[in-house]
């Protein structure tokens, strides 16, 4: 447990290291903070937008929009990586502002490939889909939440920070966005 | 309460599987390069300078070739396809030809002028042949020296 914590503040610190040298300027460093928090970027604009190209597309701009205001970026509170699931959101919601596409989970059929990655990752397709149908049908705020929280293991805190709401607030948000799932599975 | 909390966990359970969903390490690899190519600036100076260098080296091809008529160069005719240059060789040859049998001409005019004396005053008859006018000229010389 001691090495554990140490390993972690041995991260979390490596970790701001890289975000002061991406601050001023240093683009490698600003690489690293990509490898790192990528994955995971990716993964929670993909269950938003359903489309891989979208996706695609989403993360390359949710990071520069990150490397061309990582100089304003000040840990209040947030992490870095809730700083970029921030700018994620955001950069999702404008897409699909501007784009005017009313595409859905619900509606995530355009990809075979990543539908058959998705397939061979999960243990139950037909699973899946019921799952992703049922996440898209609950509102933008509660997908949020709930992804953020069980998916990308943010704290409540933190989403809280996020959607720019109470933390108790957020926690019967994420219990709402549950309670409907689970209504909707049985 | 228990069956709920069973659900409730089931419910959990489902959602943290989706975290096995990661991009693969090909997309990973490219969009990185994607994304230093717009905020590395050397990178972004580096693609510049290329692509001015290029704009200018077609540029001046462009011009280059406007300037020269714009037409490609024809190919470079063979000297035996010359039409001027073959009728001037032909009359080049026929004059020299010409010269020479006329030189020709002249010399056995002269060879036979000369045997014609030498028979009009030695009276021996000239059995030379006056087809080779270098070798009758000399036997003509010779008779000739030995007359004076």
């Amino acid at each position: 447990m001691h090495l554990f914590n140490r390993f972690n503040t041995k991260k979390a610190s490596d970790t701001e290291t890289l975000i002061n040298e991406a601050k001023s300027g240093n683009s490698e460093a600003f690489g690293t903070l990509y490898e790192q928090y990528a994955p995971g970027i990716y993964r929670f604009t993909l269950l938003k937008t359903s489309n891989r190209e979208d996706t695609e597309d989403l993360v390359h701009q949710t990071f520069l929009k990150a490397w061309n205001h990582v100089g304003f970026y000040e840990d209040k509170g947030a992490s870095f990586q809730a700083w970029l699931y921030s700018i994620a959101r955001n950069t999702i919601i404008d897409y699909y502002r501007t784009k005017k596409v009313t595409a859905t989970l619900a509606s995530y059929t355009r990809n075979p490939l990543e539908e058959q990655r998705i397939f061979e990752q999960s243990e139950s397709n037909v699973e899946f889909q019921m799952l992703k149908r049922h996440i898209a049908e609950l509102k933008p705020t509660e997908q949020d939440a709930l992804l953020l929280r069980y998916v990308e293991d943010l704290d409540h805190n933190t989403i809280a920070k996020m959607l720019k709401k109470s933390e108790n607030a957020t926690k019967v948000l994420i219990h709402r966005a549950i309670a409907k799932l689970k209504h909707k599975l049985d | 309460m228990v069956e709920n909390r069973e659900n409730m966990k089931d419910i959990l359970g489902k959602l943290k599987r989706l975290k096995h969903i990661e991009p693969d390490e090909a997309y990973l690899k490219h969009s990185k390069k994607r994304l230093f190519a717009h905020i590395n600036p050397s990178y972004r100076v580096g693609i510049s300078v290329f692509t001015l260098a290029s704009s200018v080296g077609i540029c001046g091809l462009l011009i280059f070739f406007a300037l020269n008529d714009s037409t490609p160069p024809a190919p470079t005719p063979l000297a035996s396809l010359d039409n001027v240059a073959l009728t001037q060789e032909f009359d080049e040859i026929n004059l020299a030809s010409k010269i020479a049998e006329v030189k020709e001409r002249d010399s056995n005019n002269r060879a036979i002028d000369r045997a014609i004396q030498n028979l009009a005053y030695t009276g021996k008859p000239v059995s030379q042949d006056i087809t080779s006018p270098e070798e009758t000229n000399d036997k003509i010389d010779q008779l000739l020296n030995e007359l004076l």
